[in-house]
């Protein structure tokens, strides 16, 4: 990928006493499509909103385009945002709304003064051309029969194309998004999410997209930065980060639904023992005191018949999603519950109180030290590699 | 089909009590404006239009009607502007702004009678405070220079300070120059708190993402994003208080009966204080009438108006 665009160097912002963010570092590339994914709460619209030049860093650097941007004003950054509540100027049509800002960038303080400043030299060719650009993002987000409406009198999908349409008419830098897809019901979000990568691969920007739809990171970003509580626990690929999660905390957080955790400990071979069961994998550095295993859904399965390193549970609660089947089961020699996906075309002859057997995926599990931080497997060049 | 008439009891109380006391007594006034009826009369006479004749002939109804205008005009703007003003800085201080709110609150509800009372002091030619505060300004140089526009050039002497400090400070409320522009004044330092809480709970009600989105759009100053966003959805604010400061100022009485009594030679006889005078001090009821029927037509205007601007043009969802 090509050079750093937008770089945040250990920005760390307070308000009195809390602090939100703390040193947090990022580089965005140009045209690239990076998402800040965290709970609610955990900063991430801060960074965006730092970035944008809406708040200033209590500490730190921000620069775009290899110059320092810290004392810039928002509207020199040159830079475009996309609001949750989409904030259109509910007094003015969709065409003025998306000629807003470009007529506070083209033309001078007088020729925007009401009236007379249709009278200076140039301004209405230049309105003229301005309009003719509306035009042109309208013809793209397909809003051009909307241009004479006012945003009250659109439904919810139709203001977030307004809002990109305004982020977009005067071909920014790069578009900083805030949740635009929150307040959009469920199959309109789904379609926008196409529609935004679309969007993204034709006019080739850098955007940058805060939600904590872990759906809406995995499905439309190039890279994911993972933010909670006011820091950047891990940034890759929504493949990296899912399969290869730096960290418990991430590792419970990206994932529908949440990986299982389970007890673990250190045998004296230097294997970890789970439950009475012992992975096959050896850990690289041993020493640690007591683990987490790390078992996501779908690499656990039914049973037909019982073997040895297999778990033993209850079925306590089946719930079909149509193309799976998640099944609950309570363990019998430990008081906690794991969840198994299953697929509900095998015929599956079990029902709630039924005794079944769980084994795993060979490879799969992730096993997380004291600290929560994710330890490595001996013989195991990276993370990535998969080991039997 | 038999349709139920539990809707009708349902209003029934409501308007049976609009009817009573608001209905009925306007249409009684419109009748009585027609004739010559006094309070304890054995009988009247109808005079027909004569009441409103009288309105449009002579003199004095002349500068009533002067008068109210003058005074909605000169409250209705300073004090809306005012308000609109505090309230902005009021809504932009991080410490403090509930005491600013407080002491621009109080006029509002301090009995403005017993205000009148202190006001009547305060602007006394000889012992009052305003006149002994502006003349410690004659006796400062730079003051005095300032004031005089002395340090522009001009002739001390002929300004307006340079006249008052020589021949003594104006009567406020016994001249009749001064008489208006005091009642004016009292009625706008009465008035603009209350157009400042309302223009609060206008400016709160105000999405902050549109600041936002002005400052991404481009709009770099704060004169920028006031044009862009805090004026125009301000616009449901902006009728109702110009309707309520209007209808409010076309009511002035209490300062005028306390202050000025519609003097000095009818420069503060203002319409609600006209109707008192002549309806019930003279016991001129049909003239009286006469005057609150006009006074009705203006807050009716007034009130259409709003409801047309709050219906098409400022209704923004």
């Amino acid at each position: 990928m090509s050079e750093l665009q937008i770089r945040l160097k250990n920005v760390t912002k307070r308000f009195g006493a809390t602090e939100v963010l703390g040193r947090v570092s990022l580089g965005i590339s140009e045209g690239e499509f990076l998402t800040l994914l965290g709970p609610s709460g955990c900063g991430k619209t801060t960074i965006l909103r730092i970035i944008a030049g809406l708040e200033s860093p209590t500490d730190g650097e921000i620069s775009l385009g290899g110059n320092i941007i810290n004392t810039v004003r928002p509207c020199d950054r040159d830079l475009a945002m996309v609001f949750q509540t989409y904030a259109l100027y509910p007094h003015l049509t969709v065409r003025q709304n998306l000629l807003t800002p470009l007529l506070l960038r083209n033309l001078t303080f007088m020729q925007r003064f009401p009236l007379i400043g249709r009278l200076f030299p140039g301004t209405r060719s230049k309105i003229v051309g301005l309009r003719r650009q509306v035009n042109a993002v309208a013809d793209t987000l397909k809003i051009r029969h909307l241009l004479d409406r006012k945003p009250g009198q659109l439904s919810g999908g139709q203001q977030q194309r307004v809002a990109l349409g305004r982020a977009m008419v005067r071909k920014p830098r790069a578009f900083l998004m805030d949740e635009p897809l929150s307040n959009l019901d469920a199959e309109l979000r789904v379609h926008m999410r196409a529609e935004l990568v679309k969007l993204h691969r034709n006019i080739g920007t850098t955007f940058i997209y805060v939600t904590h739809d872990q759906a809406e990171a995995l499905t439309m970003s190039d890279r994911i930065a993972i933010v909670m509580d006011g820091r950047i626990l891990q940034v890759g690929s929504p493949e990296e980060v899912y399969e290869a999660p730096g960290s418990l905390k991430v590792a419970e957080f990206v994932g529908s639904p949440k990986m299982n955790t389970l007890p673990g400990s250190l045998g004296e071979d230097g294997r970890v023992v789970c439950l009475g069961m012992t992975l096959r994998r050896q850990l690289k550095e041993t020493g640690h005191g007591n683990l987490t295993i790390g078992l996501r859904p779908e690499h656990l399965q039914v049973q037909s018949a019982f073997t040895p390193d297999c778990f033993v549970g209850k079925l306590v609660h089946r719930e079909n999603l149509g193309s799976d089947l998640f099944l609950h089961v309570a363990l019998n020699n430990n008081d906690s519950q794991i969840l198994v996906r299953a697929n509900p075309e095998e015929v599956f002859p079990f029902s709630i109180g039924d005794e079944v057997w769980v084994g795993r995926v060979p490879g799969k599990a992730m096993v997380f030290g004291p600290d929560g931080g994710r330890l490595a497997f001996g013989g195991e060049p990276s993370l990535m590699e998969e080991a039997v | 089909m038999k349709q139920s008439k539990a809707h009708v009891l349902f209003v029934a109380p409501a308007v049976v009590l609009m009817v009573v006391i608001l209905i009925i007594p306007v249409f009684v006034a419109g009748a009585l404006s027609f004739t010559d009826y006094g309070l304890g009369n054995p009988g009247f006479n109808w005079v027909g239009w004569k009441n409103y004749a009288a309105m449009l002939k002579f003199s004095s109804y002349h500068k009533m009607f002067s008068a109210s205008m003058t005074y909605v005009f000169i409250v209705v703007p300073c004090s809306v502007a005012l308000g609109l003003g505090a309230a902005m800085l009021i809504s932009s201080l991080k410490i403090g702004g509930e005491i600013y709110k407080a002491i621009f609150f109080l006029p509002v509800m301090a009995t403005l009678l017993a205000m009148a009372f202190a006001w009547e002091f305060t602007l006394d030619p000889i012992i009052g405070l305003a006149n002994a505060f502006l003349s410690l300004g004659c006796r400062e140089e730079w003051i005095y220079n300032l004031l005089t526009g002395a340090w522009m050039g001009l002739p001390p002497e002929e300004s307006w300070y340079g006249r008052a400090c020589a021949e003594g400070m104006p009567n406020w409320l016994g001249d009749k120059t001064y008489a208006m522009p005091s009642i004016a004044f009292i009625g706008i330092w009465q008035a603009f708190g209350f157009n400042m809480v309302l223009y609060l709970a206008g400016l709160t009600a105000i999405n902050r993402d549109l600041y936002a989105a002005a400052s991404m759009d481009g709009a770099g100053s704060a004169w920028e994003r006031f044009r862009l966003v805090t004026w125009p959805m301000l616009g449901p604010t902006h009728v109702f208080v110009l309707t309520i400061t209007s209808i409010r100022s076309f009511q002035v009485f209490d300062t005028v009966e306390a202050l000025t009594k519609g003097g000095p030679s009818k420069s503060t006889y203002v319409m609600v204080y006209a109707l008192f005078e002549k309806g019930i001090k003279q016991n001129l009821v049909g003239m009286g009438s006469a005057i609150t029927m006009v006074f009705l037509g203006f807050v009716f205007l007034l009130t259409l108006t709003q409801v047309y601007f709050i219906n098409k043009k400022v209704h923004y969802s």
